[in-house]
């Protein structure tokens, strides 16, 4: 593990999310100096900022971006107590206002408090997207028609009646649409902080289905793994631990749930590390849900692997090295010069047997392997198929 | 035996103050940004300083190994032979799928071989020292990776009848141990080998790994070789049994009789004094009497506790069982200990020499890094039916776990997706859902690409998958203004609703300009336009046009009536047909017939009813054309059917 | 027939397009250089190498192998993006396509082995907006004629010698154009994904194909063509689906036949040069065929023979008649009659990943492939 590169952001105060889009080839990060910047990766590897601009009047807290089916859409939230949807011009931008190819198509101004998150649903629910806030309200809005990112209507509104911090969407598509809703209320009498949320087609309407009285502690980011085709969902929880927890629906039982038709979930912790010592703030899965990043209190991130007998551990941990940032030079770092500004790589790379190189880059020679015994030999005669057409 | 746990790995990120906060994302697979900052600024603290942080965001990355120009030949080339022994495995099984094993064990082992061999000629043209460096580091992890595989193929994969595998473990200790052999053919240039400074050395390595055939040349050379002491050594060793003969028909009971024969008859020659006049000769007698203590004083040449447990095994009981053998490591072990020469591959090696299959694959994977090893060779005793369940409880998913592993840093690599997806494939469990999360996110650059993931979707029948990036590729048309080849993505997922939308595009913009663009794709629709009624609208409308200007009247006109009266035609579109018909009625010719007239007037009645299209909220100017049109109609379709009337009415009474 | 000697060579980058160098002697048709280009990886590469012609020996088990022969890296430049083409202009230039939009000349210097970009078309294929758009073929005529095709529906007409390009034409498609050749000094058609040929006299001021041939059916996409290299009438071209179509271009707008082989894409199809009776395709479903005609001419002039049991592969004959009237000289245009007899031959065994590029000179086979690997096939009985 080694760091291979890193960009100067440019940005002017605390960045606060990173975002990649769905390839992993353009990132979008976000900032208290209220802009968001875009980051493309060229055909070399290297990463060039190609936007940036002002889009709140306050910090911005999230960035995220829609799926590609629904073009090159990114949605914000912010301490202005706004969330918008941004889409990029593409057929429209000239080569010299590339940092006006951005435009608002929407500002979501329900709320009367900060926005904390946003996310856009699985792309099976179509266009929709999920904010929440301080008030401790979830509101899911929808553009009916995907050619047209101006129209967005309110759809639900939920009250959690706690302030909200995160949420996140269930990815699973042979369950119902499904949010989890995270509080950091630090009010920890006031009992689970963490709410599941399930859409009922017939009534049409979110329930909440689940309050995991686990989770007391005030909770800073939740995150559905994908779903792999298991029977129950799997949620990572930052809160005063990193917990992992496994949510298995019950079959519906008649007596039970006839009345509410709600979904009953037998709840099952699998993780609590409290490595991070106190809090832990934020976290990711990786594309296929098998490795979750944490970062906490100890000014740490730290990977997290299951084993093949689904037991968690730490893998790997990241630290910071203790220099101070040199402002000087930072702001005198273009945006050229930025893109270029690559770390040695070998300097930051510890001798260590988990590791033990970066890149091999020789020079081509030739190596051509010939082996009697051995692939690739083809000169027999089972190689050659004849067909005859007739 | 108790798991050997490991530590969690400490990377250090530079330009980074370590009393503040760090955040990290994922990028796609091994790939993870990791920024400074402050969770306290959300929760409302003010006045943060902002020297104090960063603005960097550092991109780290893991398990690359496999990435770079040589390894990458190694991921290929074994690819290959992967895929080949999993078909094959799936057509064979039992006796007759074990040559086959063996035989893609022997081509793993000769592609590592290969890549190493090409290492080493790089590093003799390479000048940078780091360079250098990462290719010595390299060529140690192959040389490791190698000298464990081919033990692991002689206990579980090549296993010798009866579990007798003293030759092969000989065989491997002659390929990993080669200094008796180069020193041998050194000595063997010399005019007087005698004098070389390792003559003896050489002998003793060459004793020791069983390579008698060449000790008796060397000795041939000694000037003393006429005299009685080396005359006896030689006939002694011209008599050990050779391990052949057990493959050539002898029972082992008669090849270990053989063999105390041959002992008793070297210890009684040692016993009598017969080599004492050379120092030299009684070492190699008591090495071949299988003496404990020689081995201790030998344990330089044998350089490593496995090579001495293999050699003194050859000589204190060659028809050793593979699964008896661990009774000896210890004491081998410790003759090592003391010098601190122990390291994390002598306890792989050990584990494997315990038969503790799991314990090794644990142990590469933590220790050799990347997953290429551990998964081909797990993947190799699966087949072999080491890992079944009364060995280990979970056999077959220890090495879908560690095939997924390989997998996830195939698909991390730009260019190395195709070869993980055919890892995926043999993974029955998750293989396919990971398959389905990472074929998304492939970056397409180019409908080339795009084709080549599609290929990858539709042999698998990810239909979800080819649709929706299908869906994305035409977005990026329309986005590009290019409905033509926007179609050609929504025809061919077969996605109705956005082939709709492209046809309305193209009718819109008739409906604008008057005419048609893209008309090679159009004209060219064939049974394609049938997936979408608006499609085909399009695709008939556009016909009529072609029929219009060949001055097919007749055919025209039934086609426009048919679109009407069909109801194929969009409402919104009947405006414009309607028009269409006006110039058709008023030709010289008599187009439509009074029957026909009759439908016209009745869809212009019906669309006159629909006030929602003819006050739609448009500009007075607009509407005032409208209305001057459906006067027109109006008036057009009365003199034709007084036209039609008369005209048929002569027909009839002619 | 004897079996082709395959030789691999594992070269770390997925190979898109393989080239042989033309011969510097206009006698001989030897040449052991050729060129490769890369796809899909973060540092692309345009290569040179050399094939040195070997010695067979026999093996222990009596297997012939060549002794000492290996491929030869001769020199390589960077290439920004995917190489979607590649071409000989002359012996030491090549003309390569840029999936970013680009075509680039490449000068080889053959005193100091050096190969680097003398002159570069920047961004001649881009969308409205200005941005770059895939270019996905080129083609050359004499030393100094270069067109080249792309995701826009683009043609441009380039000459060497100017900056600019000599002429654009900006709607020559709707779709994506997939392959395009030359068909006369000033002529051109090409392949597209929606499957029609399009031919264009470059002579002409209008931007219309002066002929268009379509398939019937479906819209199945054409990746790629290629012209009969004495009969110019005749086109080979490779569809969406891995069937082959042969074109008389004389004919009307439907294809003479149709073969089915592969069963993926076939990316590019290549009539022999000098024994234009052979046929060689390679598709994405990993395998390189190698068509005889040879056999289907002799048969013409005899009775015709008798057919036996059901055809393997389906055969489209649009104008039964048609062709004989002409005077059958290829067994091309006589495959039709559906009587005859065509040889395939699998030439690559074993091959999971797409082969995206062949190129035959001689008796030698180069074939490109997603494998990282390039592969070096003598196929015996051609020359």
């Amino acid at each position: 593990m080694f760091v291979s590169k890193s960009i100067q952001s440019d940005h002017k105060d605390l960045i606060h999310d990173v975002s990649y889009d769905f390839f992993g080839r353009r990132m979008a990060t976000c900032s208290s100096d209220q802009t968001v910047k875009i980051w493309d990766q060229g055909e070399d590897g290297e990463w060039s900022c190609s936007a940036s601009w002002k889009t709140h009047s306050g910090s911005v807290w999230r960035v995220t971006w829609a799926h590609p089916e629904f073009g090159q859409v990114v949605a914000t939230c912010s301490f202005d107590r706004t969330a918008a949807v941004w889409e990029e011009r593409d057929g429209e931008c000239r080569a010299d206002d590339q940092y006006k190819s951005w435009i608002k198509r929407t500002s979501l101004v329900d709320s009367r408090t900060s926005v904390t998150d946003v996310k856009f649903a699985p792309k099976h629910l179509g266009l929709q997207l999920a904010t929440c806030s301080a008030d401790g309200i979830v509101r899911i809005y929808e553009a009916p028609d995907m050619m047209n990112l101006s129209q967005w209507s309110l759809q639900h509104e939920i009250s959690s009646s706690l302030r909200c911090s995160c949420l996140s969407w269930n990815t699973s598509r042979r369950h119902p649409p499904m949010i989890a809703v995270g509080s950091n209320d630090r009010n920890s009498s006031v009992g689970g902080k963490l709410q599941i949320y399930e859409y009922n087609d017939a009534t049409r309407k979110w329930n909440k289905v689940e309050t995991i009285a686990m989770v007391t502690d005030a909770v800073h980011d939740v995150a559905f793994s994908p779903n792999l085709g298991r029977s129950y969902h799997m949620l990572g929880i930052a809160t005063r631990t990193l917990k992992i927890i496994t949510m298995e629906p019950l079959r519906r039982d008649a007596a039970l749930s006839g009345q509410t038709g709600l979904t009953k979930f037998e709840l099952r912790q699998v993780a609590d590390f409290d490595d991070h010592n106190s809090q832990v703030w934020r976290l990711c899965w990786n594309v296929t849900g098998t490795v979750l990043v944490s970062s906490g209190d100890d000014n740490k991130v730290r990977m997290w692997k299951g084993n093949y007998l689904g037991n968690w551990k730490c893998i790997a941990e990241m630290k910071g090295d203790g220099t101070r940032v040199d402002m000087e030079n930072r702001n005198s770092t273009n945006q050229k010069d930025v893109n270029k500004s690559q770390v040695p790589t070998r300097n930051y790379r510890r001798q260590s047997d988990v590791t033990y190189h970066t890149e091999m880059g020789p020079p081509q020679g030739t190596m051509n392997i010939r082996r009697s015994d051995g692939w690739p030999t083809f000169n027999t005669k089972k190689d050659q198929s004849k067909v005859n057409i007739l | 035996m108790a798991e050997r746990e490991r530590d969690p790995y400490i990377l250090e990120i530079p330009f980074t103050d370590s009393s503040f906060g760090l955040q990290g994302t994922w990028g796609l697979g091994n790939q993870l940004f990791v920024h400074s900052w402050n969770p306290y600024m959300m929760e409302g603290a003010q006045n943060i300083n902002m020297k104090q942080f960063g603005t960097h965001i550092h991109e780290v990355l893991w398990e690359v190994d496999m990435h770079g120009p040589v390894t990458r030949k190694l991921v290929n080339e074994t690819h290959n032979i992967f895929v080949t022994l999993q078909n094959l495995a799936k057509e064979t099984s039992g006796s007759s799928l074990k040559p086959l094993l063996v035989k893609a064990s022997k081509q793993y082992r000769s592609v590592l071989k290969a890549c190493q061999l090409y290492l080493r000629s790089m590093l003799d043209c390479e000048e940078s020292e780091e360079r250098v460096y990462m290719f010595e580091e390299q060529i140690k992890i192959f040389d490791i990776t190698e000298l464990i595989w081919s033990l692991c193929e002689i206990l579980w994969i090549d296993v010798a009848p009866g579990g007798i595998m003293m030759s092969q473990l000989l065989e491997w200790l002659r390929w990993h141990f080669s200094e008796g052999n180069s020193l041998y053919t050194d000595i063997q240039r010399e005019e007087q080998p005698e004098h070389h400074k390792d003559y003896w050395d050489c002998i003793y390595r060459l004793v020791l790994q069983g390579q008698v055939d060449k000790v008796r040349i060397l000795l041939s050379k000694h000037p003393s070789f006429r005299m009685d002491a080396f005359q006896s050594m030689d006939e002694v060793l011209r008599k050990m049994p050779q391990f052949s003969q057990l493959y050539r028909g002898n029972s082992l009971s008669e090849f270990e009789m053989k063999w105390r024969h041959w002992r008793s008859d070297i210890e009684r020659r040692l016993g009598s004094q017969e080599f004492a006049i050379s120092d030299n000769l009684t070492i190699i007698a008591r090495i071949l009497c299988g003496e404990e203590s020689v081995f201790s004083e030998l344990k330089d040449l044998c350089e490593t506790w496995y090579h001495m447990l293999v050699s003194k095994m050859l000589y204190q009981k060659p028809t050793i069982q593979s699964i008896d053998l661990h009774f000896s490591i210890q004491t081998c072990m410790n003759e090592y200990r003391s010098d601190g020469r122990l390291g994390e591959y002598d306890s792989i090696l050990s584990s494997a020499f315990e038969f503790d299959i799991h314990q090794v694959i644990k142990d590469c994977s933590a220790a050799l890094s990347g997953w290429w090893f551990v998964a081909h060779l797990t993947d190799l005793l699966h087949h072999c039916g080491q890992l079944e369940s009364h060995r280990l409880q979970f056999g077959s998913n220890l090495r879908e776990f560690l095939l997924l592993d390989y997998a996830t840093s195939l698909m991390s690599h730009r260019s190395l997706w195709q070869v993980g997806i055919d890892y995926l494939d043999s993974c029955p469990e998750f293989g396919r859902q990971y398959l389905e999360l990472f074929v998304e996110k492939i970056p397409i650059e180019s409908e080339r690409k795009a084709h080549k993931v599609l290929s990858v979707c539709e042999k698998r029948n990810m239909s979800e998958q080819v649709k929706s990036i299908c869906k994305m590729m035409g977005m990026q048309c329309i986005k590009n203004k290019r409905l033509g080849a926007a179609l050609s993505w929504f025809l061919r997922s077969k996605d109705v609703a956005f082939a709709t939308l492209i046809a309305e595009k193209f009718l819109m913009e008739y409906n604008e300009n008057g005419q048609f663009s893209n008309l090679d794709v159009i004209d060219n629709l064939g049974p394609n336009m049938l997936i979408s009624s608006r499609l085909t609208f399009l695709g008939k409308y556009r016909e009529y046009h072609k029929l219009y200007e060949e001055e097919e009247l007749h055919a025209a006109g039934s086609l426009l009536l048919s679109l009407l009266t069909s109801r194929l035609a969009p409402r919104e579109f009947w405006v414009t047909l309607l028009r269409d018909a006006i110039t058709l009625l008023e030709v010289k010719e008599i187009i439509y017939g009074s029957k026909e007239t009759y439908e016209l007037m009745h869809c212009l009645e019906e669309l006159t009813k629909d006030r929602q299209y003819l006050t739609p909220d448009q500009d007075p100017d607009d509407l005032a054309d409208l209305k001057q049109t459906t006067d027109l109609l109006n008036l057009a379709l009365t003199r034709n059917l007084a036209r039609s009337i008369v005209m048929e009415g002569n027909i009839k009474f002619s | 027939m004897a079996d082709a000697t395959v030789n691999a060579k594992f070269v770390s980058q997925k190979i898109s397009k393989i080239r042989w160098r033309p011969s510097h002697d206009q006698y001989t048709q030897e040449s052991d250089v050729f060129a490769s280009g890369s796809w899909d990886d973060e540092d692309c590469k345009v290569c040179l190498w050399r094939w040195p012609a070997g010695e067979s020996m026999v093996d222990d088990d009596g297997l012939e192998f060549d002794s000492g022969r290996d491929l030869i890296e001769l020199s390589s430049a960077p290439h920004y993006g995917d190489v979607s083409g590649l071409e000989f202009l002359s012996t030491d230039s090549i003309v390569v396509a840029s999936s970013t939009g680009s075509v680039s000349l490449y000068k080889h210097h053959r005193s100091s082995q050096e190969l680097n970009i003398s002159s570069k078309w920047e961004g001649i294929h881009h969308y409205p907006s200005g941005k770059g758009c895939p270019c996905t073929c080129v083609a050359t005529q004499g030393d100094d004629l270069v067109v080249s095709a792309g995701e826009d529906g683009r043609i441009n007409v380039l000459n060497v010698s100017r900056k600019e390009p000599l002429r654009t034409i900006d709607k020559a498609n709707s779709c994506t154009v997939n392959g395009i050749t030359f068909l006369m000094q000033l002529e051109v058609i090409s392949v597209d994904s929606s499957g029609q040929l399009k031919v264009f006299d470059l002579k002409q001021s209008s931007d219309e194909p002066c002929k268009v041939f379509s398939t019937l059916g479906e819209q199945i996409p054409i990746q790629c063509i290629s012209r009969h290299p004495t009969q110019h009438h005749i086109v080979a071209a490779g569809g969406h689906d891995g069937v082959l179509s042969v074109w008389d271009l004389r004919q009307d707008k439907f294809p003479v036949t149709l073969l089915e082989a592969h069963s993926a894409p076939m990316w590019e199809v290549k009539f022999h040069p000098s024994n234009p009776d052979h046929l060689f395709t390679c598709s994405e479903d990993g395998s390189v065929l190698h068509w005889d005609g040879s056999s289907v001419s002799s048969l013409v002039t005899g009775t015709g023979a008798g057919s036996g049991g059901g055809s393997l592969f389906t055969q489209h004959s649009q104008q039964n008649s048609g062709s004989s009237n002409l005077g059958i000289t290829s067994p091309w245009l006589a495959i039709e009659s559906g009587r005859q007899k065509m040889d395939i031959t699998t030439l690559l065994p074993n091959q999971t990943l797409p082969v995206n590029t062949i190129d035959i000179l001689s008796q030698t086979l180069l074939a490109g492939s997603d494998e990282e690997s390039i592969y070096m096939l003598d196929v015996p009985g051609i020359r």
